[in-house]
């Protein structure tokens, strides 16, 4: 059981599928012998976590990459769904996870530890997400729409898509006024004399952490340079900078921002 | 307000180069419901390789596109509404024991309640007897009797099936919650009607969320697509449209021509990077979800304004008169929505407490205020669905978590009670004017075709063309109680 937790924890997918149910209406261990083969080594080595962790992420399996381009064919056809991990799995940041990242890379996290819960009303205090209340009647409204934890058990988060985590990113004052920190913060590194494409680059390799590649960076330089037009058309104060408050606005919607590959 | 082109030149999909991505995308709504399944139930991808999740089409031809599911929180009174008992009257103020009716007291039948609290100060035996609080009268060609308190939906009868004969176990208000997902709250937390319905059929309207709902509720969950995800949980929406959706516009300043070019930088780098992942169905999920988010900030808003309907429709539904203007209005929301494409729209009416059907005492004057703010509205939808011909196509369906009391609690008052009561529906498949079901004569036990909640869901499910058995997903084993069985003699 806790092997199987530990390892859906970091694979996105459990050897047993029934995480909540081990009993006769479980289902079988997609991989018996690894999973017997884990246990009893956590078992014989003092049921030592730490250790078993390390165990799984210095393993070939978890050090593969999640592309499936370029793939053998007979691998894609034989194991469409990567049952047998032949490459990792892309899992989605849990909802924490997504609006700790968000008041990071803005620089206003508060990263110390204890103290009193925060109410879920007051959203806009910089603390780690994990000191909002949650109960049975208090939910942090960003948090719910990243399926937050359920308040009955500790299973398995979901993982879903809906077009409300696309508006909660696109338009809540949260990722709103971070968005505008991070742009901040990148022409502060940068220097105000940095170019757009510079600026284009930088914001993608900190938002997304991969560098772009020349499609993407002209793609990002292409809206930036309609974004200022348009900007400059409505008479907007500072079009430039409001110009990269947009990138990074529409890099932190990317789908790469709130997955780990 | 916000206005967005629908044809937005901003998805033009360049970029693909993978045909196999191509191919993901080109699935359509498979390639969000596809996506989200795979990922929120997670059980199913490695269980034995036969099971596959739902293609979104009915499993036989449906009879119905839609449903307007209408919940009356607190619980409807059925003998001063659809199932007049003038026994009542005749025995007002009698034990029940000192009546013919002393054997609905057999503890056998009683055995039926699940109690969640001992000794709870509500949901309680009522033995004297306690009188009609209101007339009723026969209406239409079938002559149904309808409470005086709803002369627009009796008029409306002939279009109806009335259930006069349903039960449930949990005598508090967790039977609100059963009503929807089948199971009592001490089973834990289950699906819910609509999200198994959101699972098993496809899109209507690329532009439009499929499950929706309208008003709170309190006293039940707040999700409703549980162990099918909460890619799975309606969205709700509120009937403003200024401000019909959580996070609907920019809470800081972007223009929308701003924001377009955004969305469509997002649309353009995501399809990038399928480039590099063309197998991973949540990218193919994400970018659709995107499309939708994008198109739904102006079609919400556009579905909730009323400014374009005429007088007679507002006065239709109410919506001129202090009384009805909120259920009216979110009635026709429901028939604009209907209109548009959408699967499910769950409207909750009055949450708060316990829900505001909940007459414990003064239940004259609770349960005429409450009839007359939905009266009007409801049988505004039915005749407006009618005349667009929408009618034949969507299921209306009127429910509460159950009954109230033939005897009385306090001096005016009813008690919660699971042993009999009425609900209907109308629409896609049914039969007009037709009561199904009887309670005893004084409206105590459901005697004559008994039905539990999930044949409601069961009849709603086989208009729809679809199985709950072939919805079901390993490791999710159901009970033969939570799929039901159809209620064939109100069909069609």
């Amino acid at each position: 059981m806790a092997v199987n937790h530990i390892w859906m924890r970091h694979f996105g997918t459990p050897l047993v599928p029934t995480v909540f149910d081990f009993g006769r209406k479980g289902s079988t261990p997609t991989h018996p012998a690894l999973l017997d083969w884990l246990a009893v080594d956590f078992m014989e080595h003092g049921w030592d976590m730490k250790r078993l962790h390390r165990l799984i992420v210095t393993s070939d399996a978890y050090r593969r990459g999640s592309s499936s381009a370029g793939a053998d064919p007979a691998t894609l056809a034989a194991d469409p769904e990567n049952r047998l991990y032949w490459r990792m799995n892309p899992t989605r940041m849990e909802a924490q996870v997504v609006r700790d990242s968000l008041l990071r890379l803005a620089g206003v996290l508060v990263e110390s530890s204890g103290g009193p819960p925060i109410a879920v009303t007051m959203e806009d205090i910089p603390r780690r997400s994990l000191y909002f209340n949650h109960s049975h009647n208090d939910h942090s409204k960003f948090l719910t729409t990243f399926d937050d934890a359920s308040v009955l058990d500790c299973y398995r988060r979901a993982e879903s898509v809906v077009p409300a985590q696309a508006l909660a990113l696109w338009n809540s004052k949260l990722s709103m006024t971070m968005g505008t920190r991070i742009a901040a913060r990148l022409n502060e590194r940068l220097g105000i004399d940095a170019t757009d494409s510079a600026f284009a680059a930088e914001a993608f390799r900190t938002i997304l952490a991969s560098p772009p590649n020349p499609a993407e960076l002209s793609a990002c330089e292409k809206t930036l340079a309609e974004l200022k037009t348009l900007l400059q058309k409505r008479g907007a104060a500072a079009p430039d900078l409001k110009a990269r408050e947009i990138l990074v606005q529409s890099l932190l919607n990317h789908n790469d921002f709130i997955t780990i590959r | 307000m916000i206005r967005r082109n629908p044809g937005n030149p901003a998805f033009s999909g360049a970029g693909i180069h993978r045909r196999r991505f191509l191919a993901d995308m080109g699935m359509g709504f498979t390639g969000l419901a596809l996506g989200a399944m795979l990922h929120g139930d997670g059980i199913a991808r490695a269980s034995d390789g036969i099971w596959t999740p739902p293609d979104g089409k009915p499993h036989f031809a449906p009879k119905a596109k839609s449903v307007i599911w209408l919940f009356m929180n607190g619980g409807v009174s059925h003998m001063e509404t659809f199932d007049p008992k003038p026994e009542l009257n005749k025995y007002a103020g009698k034990s029940i024991t000192d009546t013919p009716y002393k054997g609905t007291q057999d503890p056998k039948k009683l055995a039926l309640s699940r109690v969640v609290v001992v000794n709870d100060a509500n949901g309680q035996s009522r033995l004297k007897l306690y009188p009609l609080q209101v007339g009723y009268k026969k209406y239409g060609q079938s002559g149904i009797e309808v409470s005086d308190w709803l002369p627009n939906i009796g008029n409306c009868i002939d279009d109806i099936a009335v259930v006069r004969s349903m039960w449930t176990t949990d005598n508090n208000h967790g039977a609100q919650t059963q009503f929807h997902s089948g199971r009592h709250m001490l089973d834990g937390e289950f699906p819910n009607l609509g999200a198994w319905v959101h699972y098993g059929l496809g899109t209507l309207n690329d532009n439009l969320p499929q499950y929706i709902s309208m008003g709170n509720r309190e006293y039940w969950n707040k999700t409703d697509g549980h162990y099918l995800g909460p890619a799975h949980d309606a969205v709700p929406v509120r009937v403003d449209p200024a401000n019909p959706l959580d996070y609907g516009h920019p809470e800081l300043d972007v223009t929308d021509a701003e924001q377009k070019l955004g969305f469509g930088l997002v649309d353009r780098l995501n399809r990038l990077r399928g480039v590099e992942y063309p197998d991973d169905p949540t990218l193919a999920a994400r970018i659709k979800s995107y499309e939708l988010a994008y198109r739904m900030q102006g079609s919400i808003p556009e579905a909730m304004d009323f400014r374009n309907e005429p007088e007679e429709t507002h006065r239709l539904y109410g919506i001129d008169n202090p009384v009805t203007r909120d259920f009216g209005s979110r009635m026709l929301a429901s028939r604009r929505l209907v209109e548009r494409g959408v699967r499910f729209i769950q409207v909750q009416d009055g949450a708060g407490g316990a829900g505001v059907w909940d007459a414990h005492g003064a239940l004259r004057a609770n349960h005429s205020g409450n009839c007359a703010r939905i009266d009007r509205p409801i049988a505004g939808l039915l005749q407006d669905l009618k005349r667009r011909g929408l009618l034949d196509e969507t299921l209306v369906v009127f429910c509460t978590e159950f009954g109230r009391t033939p005897g009385t609690q306090g001096s005016d008052g009813r008690d919660h009670h699971i042993y009999g009561f009425s609900v209907w529906m109308a629409g896609g498949g049914i039969k007009g004017g037709v009561v199904h079901g009887a309670t005893d004569d004084i409206g105590f036990h459901a005697e004559l075709d008994r039905h539990y909640v999930t044949d409601i869901h069961a009849t709603i499910l086989h208009l729809l063309g679809l199985d709950s058995r072939r919805l079901e997903i390993p490791g999710r084993k159901r009970l033969e109680i939570d799929h039901g069985n159809p209620i064939r003699e109100i069909m069609a």
